[in-house]
């Protein structure tokens, strides 16, 4: 079992260019973790095999039994519970599910109840293991979900996860218990100040990480030398092509492999050599 | 009567803000007392819900009325359900909108 954790910071520099074509190209596990907006698929083409209902637990209040008290109010982090003139009110999407609030009720008038917020489903394509996790529309309780996708898709292979844009929770909940992150960077403004950021977050959680450098010009001076100084290697770089945007815009995943088949297999088997040593 | 306003600093001329939940202070005036109180927005940080936890102080300070420019969907709730009355701020200084507001001349929103 190993798990390579696909995180780029900035959104659209190619986590899932990346890890779509690494993952086909070596067989290995894919798990879509970005769960707000899963599209591996679109390039994996898995045919669905199984689907699992993900829920979190959230208060469920008997009004009948609620003496206004507050406690639970005054408990809640997260501004979930309100007590207003007509009763206490319930905000679902701020909830994080500490069931807090039904500890200090004294009453009991809070009991734990379970809502469902997205999905975690699992298909093949050809061989391959794919697992998606898809949020509901309208939700906003991320980590959970990639926490489940996580659990149930964990089997003694080598997983890459494609991970979700930014450093926030949802990215953390990607990072946890993972072996290797393999960073895609854009040589943009935009795109190297988020790379600093996720290079920031990786080394404060000593995870050991390599870069790939997508849409590269070939001149990325300042990218090259900040990679250099934190000690992170790169493994190689994407050209800034069209024929790799058709495919990818088109979503096939055989044109990019075959634009893309020796540096995938290079940096495959970078990562793979890292493995070994840390066995060691 | 004690009105609740959203406004950017603690004194009687600071501009009322943009935003309930996450306006830097509030003021608390009383109409029989013809007096300001300050109270800085220790909720101002955090990351969701700023906004309810402003409407519960305003409902646990039993305020009449609530003076400010927007108000979010939960906060509204919270208000609706203390049923505290809002009024919209025009642009202007907290005085001159209090004034305003003793004038009668203030749009209800809720």
């Amino acid at each position: 079992m190993y798990d390579i954790a696909v995180i780029s910071g900035k959104g659209g520099t190619g986590k899932t260019l990346v890890a779509t074509a690494l993952s086909a190209y070596f067989g290995w596990d894919y798990i879509d973790c970005d769960v707000e907006v899963p599209n591996g698929a679109l390039l994996l083409k898995p045919i669905w095999e199984r689907s699992y209902e993900v829920s979190v637990a959230v208060p469920e209040i008997s009004y009948n039994k609620c003496t206004h008290c507050g406690a639970c109010v005054g408990f809640c982090r997260y501004n979930a519970l309100a007590l207003t003139k007509s009763g206490l009110l319930f905000f679902p999407e701020l909830c994080h599910s500490c069931m807090g609030c039904e500890l200090v009720c004294e009453t009991k008038a809070i009991t734990r109840s379970t809502r469902k917020i997205g999905i975690a489903k699992q298909g093949k394509s050809g061989e391959q293991i794919v697992w998606e996790g898809r949020l509901d529309i309208q939700e906003s309780i991320v980590p959970p979900l990639i926490h489940e996708v996580k659990a149930l898709s964990r089997r003694n292979e080598i997983r890459i996860l494609d991970g979700p844009p930014g450093v926030s929770c949802n990215c953390i909940e990607t990072l946890k218990g993972i072996d290797y992150a393999l960073l895609v960077a854009e040589p943009t403004r935009f795109g190297i100040h988020d790379f600093k950021a996720t290079v920031e977050v990786l080394q404060r959680l000593g995870i050991p990480a390599g870069v790939v450098i997508n849409r590269s010009f070939g001149y990325e001076e300042e990218l090259q030398s900040y990679i250099a100084r934190r000690n992170i290697t790169l493994l190689g770089t994407i050209p800034f092509s069209e024929s790799i945007a058709r495919a990818y815009g088109q979503g096939d995943l055989q044109a990019l492999l075959d634009e893309l088949q020796s540096p995938l297999k290079q940096w495959g088997s970078q990562i793979l050599g890292r493995r070994e040593c840390g066995k060691q | 009567m004690r009105i609740m306003i959203s406004v950017s600093d603690k004194k009687t001329d600071a501009m009322v803000s943009e935003n309930f939940g996450r306006s830097p202070y509030f003021a608390f005036y009383s109409e029989i007392q013809n007096h300001y109180d300050f109270l800085k927005n220790s909720s101002i940080n955090h990351e969701h819900g700023a906004g309810i936890s402003i409407a519960q102080l305003a409902a646990d300070e039993k305020v009449g009325a609530i003076i400010c420019k927007k108000l979010g969907p939960k906060a509204l709730r919270i208000i609706q359900e203390s049923q505290i009355p809002v009024y919209e701020s025009p642009a202007g200084t907290l005085e001159e909108v209090v004034d305003a507001f003793k004038k009668g001349i203030l749009t209800r929103l809720v």
